[in-house]
């Protein structure tokens, strides 16, 4: 029962990953490769403030959110001025600073959470404590699951309630034609500011979520690779605006557990198979534009 | 029916000037101190020949494009806001740069596009909707912490979309994707959209382009209502052959020469054009209507004609189209007979003729020549080229048998300079009134310049047999179709095929000649189906 809580906690996690770089991908237009960044960001904030201050939960989530938002200027002001090809290799170079950053903010004499050694570089940040809100500790697998729930129903909300706005309708105009939009006054900059500052700050969000359960944080949570899962997810789940990123993590995740039901020659090593499905299943959404649901525009058009 | 207004008021009603604009493009100077004054109420018409620099300007006007110099005066609904060019070194540093399109829209400048940019992930009218100004639903703080208000807000910004939807007769479409709509209905929801965001002053860019008859005075209708009723001020863009129509409506005329502005009234305008004479294309026919050339006109469904010149002596045949029937998602777009059953389309064309096809908006003029170039396949029916089956053979192929196809504007290769467009085409030197242009990138050219660029390398391709030309002459002015209307003229051994839109100024059949007999009609069904069965795979 435990690895089922485990399994739907980890689904909350990138469920509200893949739904805030949905928002960027989808309504703003833009393919980004530094989501495991503001990711990571979320996670060492949380860390290093529970840590060192002990904070309650919530409070620490809003600073780790707010500082993403801020930090997300740096992809936001350069999509301003960029588009497609220039923005990935934007997003690229900030993914990499962060991991380098996180990788080398350390020195191995100064005490942990100090300036001179903010992030412990690659030993990481142990004992990080379970969360707790309001005196109430969420200290065994299933409360987490129940906080991890809550979290993706707050983030859920928030995502349905902006895409149906009249601010996600202006999104999808600024998505289909930017020129159009700007000549109808449409203040398209302000949007992207507020659409990166929004998703970067979810992504914080699922990062204090990450590091409040697994209690331990260390570089490799900002790689590339966690980027690409994140998009593969959002990508494989198809267009639908709210079930299609629920759907691809759904798929993401449930491919390891399918593969290791399945008997398999011994030279077939596991965890390469996942690897080689996630490639195959992203390479058949972007080649045949197969996505998990035939959306119904699509049928039309065929008949 | 003359709409001119009443003198005009100089001291108040100044709602736009601009003063010195200039404007280079890598040496080349396009505007050179333009200087205009816009007044409330009016309705311009600018126009120019080809790369006058008449979307330059309606660029720097929009906010899309800065000037090198000049100053543009705009009178919003805060009082007077000026901008400088060129710009102060400090203003570079500061990022919320103040010469914007947004920032323009927001003084009371709208515009409409030449290609429409409805946006196509939205319904029709969400369109409208999303074009008010000040909601308070685009802005995340109020959506989460008031909702009632902006969704208050958003039921009178709806309601008020629904009644615009209404006045152009549209309100029970405004759920459907803006795509299913004729090209009038789309330009004058996209016109729509632009009032709706609060435009006082709307820049409109040929908007009465490729419409048909029909289209055309819709268009008309609500530019007139529009300037009338809302007191709204308009310039309009446009070309040549749409002046005629525009000069009834208009109040000043501007005239892009040399770079500069010169303003004229529309009595004078007209009597210019009256003084230089019938349309050259016009001229052209009448020409070959005092020659031998014999007129065969094919009334074809859907108001559509197909008028066929033809010399008497008719060598062999080259395209023949027997009972083509092409469908687009499920419908018939080409070879509907009377009752909408498949009918099929058929009609011959041999050496020397020239074809002109004059059909309505929609009617499927495109597609027609789509299916005979290949670029999609038909339904049933046979094409015949030189004798030759074409089903089912892919366009490059049929491009080197010899049919050559001049597809409607946007198909250029933006990288590649005149003179290599041509080398690509094998179409022989660049002519000598575009010699200026051979090194230039076909994406620095204007469209009208784009537009001949094409027309002169279908026409100069010496191994083409079959010409297909869809709306050849759409952007361009009386200079450049004087260059090229003798090369319409077919060469030994083929044969032209025109689209273009329905009552356009190049109607083509003169009365005193036409032939009403030979008229192609189209086999019964049960012969269509014997034809098909003998005939086996299409």
């Amino acid at each position: 029962m435990n690895y089922f809580f485990h399994l739907t906690i980890f689904f909350c996690m990138y469920a509200i990953l893949a739904l805030s770089l949905n928002l960027i991908l989808r309504f703003c237009g833009y393919l980004s490769l530094a989501h495991s960044a503001y990711f990571a960001v979320g996670a060492y904030v949380y860390a290093l403030i529970t840590i060192g201050y002990g904070w309650s939960f919530i409070p620490v989530v809003l600073v780790a959110a707010a500082l993403a938002a801020a930090l997300s200027l740096f992809l936001s002001v350069p999509a301003w001025r960029l588009k497609g090809d220039f923005f990935v290799m934007i997003s690229l170079a900030v993914q990499s600073l962060t991991f380098a950053t996180i990788f080398n903010w350390a020195s191995p004499n100064d005490p942990l959470g100090s300036w001179k050694n903010l992030t412990n570089g690659s030993f990481g940040l142990p004992g990080i404590p379970k969360p707790d809100i309001f005196g109430v500790k969420f200290d065994t697998v299933g409360s987490v699951m129940v906080l991890a729930l809550l979290l993706l129903a707050v983030i859920t909300l928030v995502y349905y309630v902006l895409i149906k706005s009249p601010w996600g309708r202006s999104l999808t105009a600024l998505r289909d034609d930017e020129l159009a939009a700007r000549n109808l006054g449409k203040k398209t900059r302000l949007f992207k500011l507020q659409t990166f500052g929004i998703a970067c700050s979810m992504a914080a969000v699922a990062g204090a979520l990450y590091a409040s359960y697994v209690g331990y944080v260390e570089p490799n949570i900002s790689l590339l690779e966690q980027s690409i899962l994140i998009l593969c997810m959002v990508i494989i789940g198809g267009s639908r605006p709210l079930i299609g990123p629920l759907l691809g993590v759904g798929v993401i995740l449930l491919i390891p557990e399918v593969i290791r039901k399945i008997p398999l020659p011994s030279y077939v090593d596991a965890a390469n198979l996942r690897v080689l499905v996630y490639g195959l299943l992203l390479i058949s959404a972007a080649h045949f534009g197969f996505t998990i649901r035939w959306t119904r525009s699509r049928a039309k058009e065929l008949s | 029916m003359n709409y001119h207004s009443q003198q005009r008021d100089t001291t108040t009603g100044l709602l736009l000037q601009a003063a010195g604009l200039s404007k280079s493009f890598g040496g080349n100077a396009v505007l050179k101190n333009v200087s205009l004054h816009l007044f409330e109420g009016n309705i311009v018409l600018l126009r120019g020949e080809n790369a006058s620099g008449k979307t330059t300007l309606l660029n720097i006007l929009t906010g899309n494009l800065a000037p090198d110099a000049g100053t543009l005066g705009i009178k919003g609904a805060s009082g007077w806001e000026e901008f400088r060019f060129p710009k102060s070194w400090w203003s570079y540093l500061n990022p919320f740069s103040h010469f914007t399109p947004e920032r323009v829209a927001h003084e009371g400048v709208g515009r409409s596009w030449q290609d429409i940019r409805l946006f196509p992930k939205l319904s029709l009218l969400d369109n409208i909707a999303v074009a008010r100004p000040d909601q308070f639903g685009e802005n995340p703080a109020w959506l989460l912490l008031r909702p009632f208000e902006v969704r208050r807000q958003e039921r009178l910004n709806e309601q008020e979309a629904r009644r615009l939807l209404g006045e152009l007769n549209l309100a029970e479409r405004g759920h459907l994707l803006s795509d299913t709509l004729s090209l009038g209905q789309t330009k004058r929801a996209a016109i729509a959209r632009a009032v709706h965001a609060g435009a006082n002053i709307l820049f409109l860019d040929e908007p009465l382009a490729g419409l048909d008859e029909h289209g055309i005075n819709s268009v008309l209708d609500m530019i007139v209502s529009l300037a009338r009723k809302e007191r709204i001020t308009l310039v309009i863009v446009e070309h040549l052959f749409h002046i005629p129509r525009l000069l009834k409506v208009a109040d000043v005329v501007w005239t892009l020469r040399g770079g500069q502005i010169f303003e004229q009234a529309p009595d004078e305008v007209e009597r210019e054009l009256a003084k230089s004479g019938l349309d050259p294309i016009r001229q052209w026919i009448a020409e070959a209507e005092s020659s031998d050339y014999q007129v065969i006109e094919q009334a074809l469904p859907g108001e559509a004609t197909l008028s066929i010149l033809r010399r008497p002596g008719t060598g062999a045949c080259i395209l023949r189209v027997e009972d083509l029937v092409v469908r687009r998602q499920g419908r018939i777009i080409i070879g509907s007979d009377a009752g909408g059953g498949p009918g099929g389309l058929s009609f011959e064309l041999c050496e020397g003729d020239i074809a002109v096809l004059e059909a309505p908006n929609g009617w499927g003029k495109t597609t027609l020549l789509d299916a005979i170039s290949g670029l999609i396949p038909s339904d049933r029916g046979r094409i015949l080229f030189r004798g030759q089956l074409m089903n089912g053979v892919p366009t490059w192929r049929r491009a080197q048998l010899g049919i050559a196809y001049l597809q409607a504007r946007g198909h250029t290769f933006a990288r590649l300079t005149v003179d290599e467009t041509f080398q690509l085409a094998g179409a022989g030197p660049v002519p000598d009134y575009l010699s200026a242009l051979a090194d230039r990138s076909t994406d620095q050219l204007s469209g009208g310049q784009q537009q001949l660029v094409g027309l002169s390398r279908l026409l100069s391709a010496p191994h083409a047999r079959c010409r297909l030309l869809d709306e050849p002459f759409n952007m361009l002015d009386r200079a450049a179709i004087e260059r090229t209307k003798h090369l319409l003229q077919p060469p030994a051994g083929s044969c032209s095929l025109v689209a273009m839109p329905a009552s356009s100024p190049y109607h083509a059949a003169p009365v005193s000649k036409t032939v009403r007999a030979q008229v192609w009609v189209p086999r019964k069904r049960e012969d269509c189906l014997v034809h098909i069965r003998s005939d086996g795979a299409n």
